[in-house]
């Protein structure tokens, strides 16, 4: 759990049709102490203020009046620029939790259910600004890398005695590039 | 030529930014967010009464089941955030009998009438919660024993 964040100048895009919703949302985030914040009332004036701004994060509500929501996270992830990164948390009514792998497989970082309290609101915010998930593209994908979870044995196996202790504290050193691992990965032939 | 799969490491913009000295300890931030919360709570509650007449409105001409759901939906969210739990739970049922009805392409104009009234008595008094939920209980159950064309809803959405 982060102790401290720092939102002032974290500029934010909240896509929301909802005015009241909207409003409810936007005071929240002021008193978390974000202060960058543009709300845009459908799909179509996301697109424009994305393609128009640099954003640093995005809200998106999972009912939008003019497209579905999950095109609108498709169209985020197919940009060339490095909008294509942005962090994206989906809020979802009730009815419509159903749909999280919808989000997932278009590329959204995080779905969360409303009501968005303070509290869930800051501590999702703080779990998408962790450093980032590896970002995968290929035809048929484009987002965070959705194999992120380090989950240990299913539940009921018991651990070997040479499995490594559940509790194996914090990094001490950077993680490996993609390209480290890959030359680790790499059959060489020797010339003797 | 099917395009190769890329993994890289994305930029980490926003980690950097919150990662900058200053900014609200936690608890501080939630209390701050929850007082400015808690100024709304006078228009929610106007927002509330206003989704429970649209309710009723719809509930008049219940063809329109995607429009009860979605206002079903703002009121549990706006009903839940102000601890509202009696009438965000109607709303949820509400919204489970209108979701097992577009599964089933059925209607039930009965049953939804019956859940609305319901949300409008909570509105009005939230003490007669439970036995309120519990008739709400008793129609569920009737329209689970007539059948799975009736609308009976099968299970929560989570």
């Amino acid at each position: 759990m982060r102790d401290r964040m720092n939102l002032k100048g974290v500029r934010t895009l909240l896509v929301n049709a909802d005015t009241f919703d909207a409003n409810l949302v936007t005071q929240m985030l002021h008193g978390l102490g974000l202060d960058k914040l543009d709300v845009a009332t459908s799909g179509g004036e996301a697109q424009k203020r994305i393609a128009a701004d640099d954003y640093a994060l995005c809200l998106c509500d999972a009912d939008l009046p003019d497209m579905p929501a999950p095109m609108l996270v498709q169209w985020i992830r197919r940009q060339v620029t490095p909008a294509r990164f942005l962090p994206i948390l989906v809020l979802t009514g009730y009815s419509g939790f159903g749909n999280v792998t919808a989000f997932r497989d278009a590329g959204a970082h995080l779905v969360m259910k409303k009501p968005a309290s303070p509290q869930t609101l800051y501590d999702r915010i703080a779990w998408v600004a962790r450093p980032p998930r590896a970002f995968v593209e290929c035809e048929s994908y484009a987002g965070p890398d959705r194999r992120f979870k380090s989950v240990g044995p299913p539940g009921g196996v018991p651990r070997r005695a040479t499995d490594l202790s559940s509790e194996i504290g914090a990094a001490t050193e950077p993680n490996l590039s993609q390209d480290e691992i890959d030359n680790l990965m790499r059959p060489m032939r020797i010339v003797t | 030529m099917k395009k190769p799969v890329r993994i890289f490491p994305a930029p980490g913009y926003l980690a950097t930014l919150v990662e900058r000295p200053g900014g609200l300890p936690r608890s501080q931030a939630i209390i701050e967010g929850q007082r400015r919360l808690e100024a709304q709570r006078p228009p929610a509650l106007a927002v509330i009464g206003g989704l429970i007449e649209t309710l009723e409105n719809l509930a008049a001409a219940p063809a329109r089941l995607p429009d009860i759901r979605r206002a079903a939906d703002q009121l549990i969210t706006l009903a839940t955030l102000y601890g509202l739990d009696g009438l965000a739970e109607a709303g949820r049922r509400l919204c489970d009998l209108v979701l097992a009805l577009e599964a089933q392409q059925a209607m039930h104009g009965d049953a939804i009438a019956v859940h609305v009234r319901a949300l409008r008595l909570l509105c009005a008094d939230a003490s007669n919660a439970p036995r309120i939920l519990d008739e709400l209980s008793r129609v569920r159950s009737h329209l689970q024993a007539a059948g799975p064309s009736s609308g009976a809803p099968g299970h929560r959405t989570q």
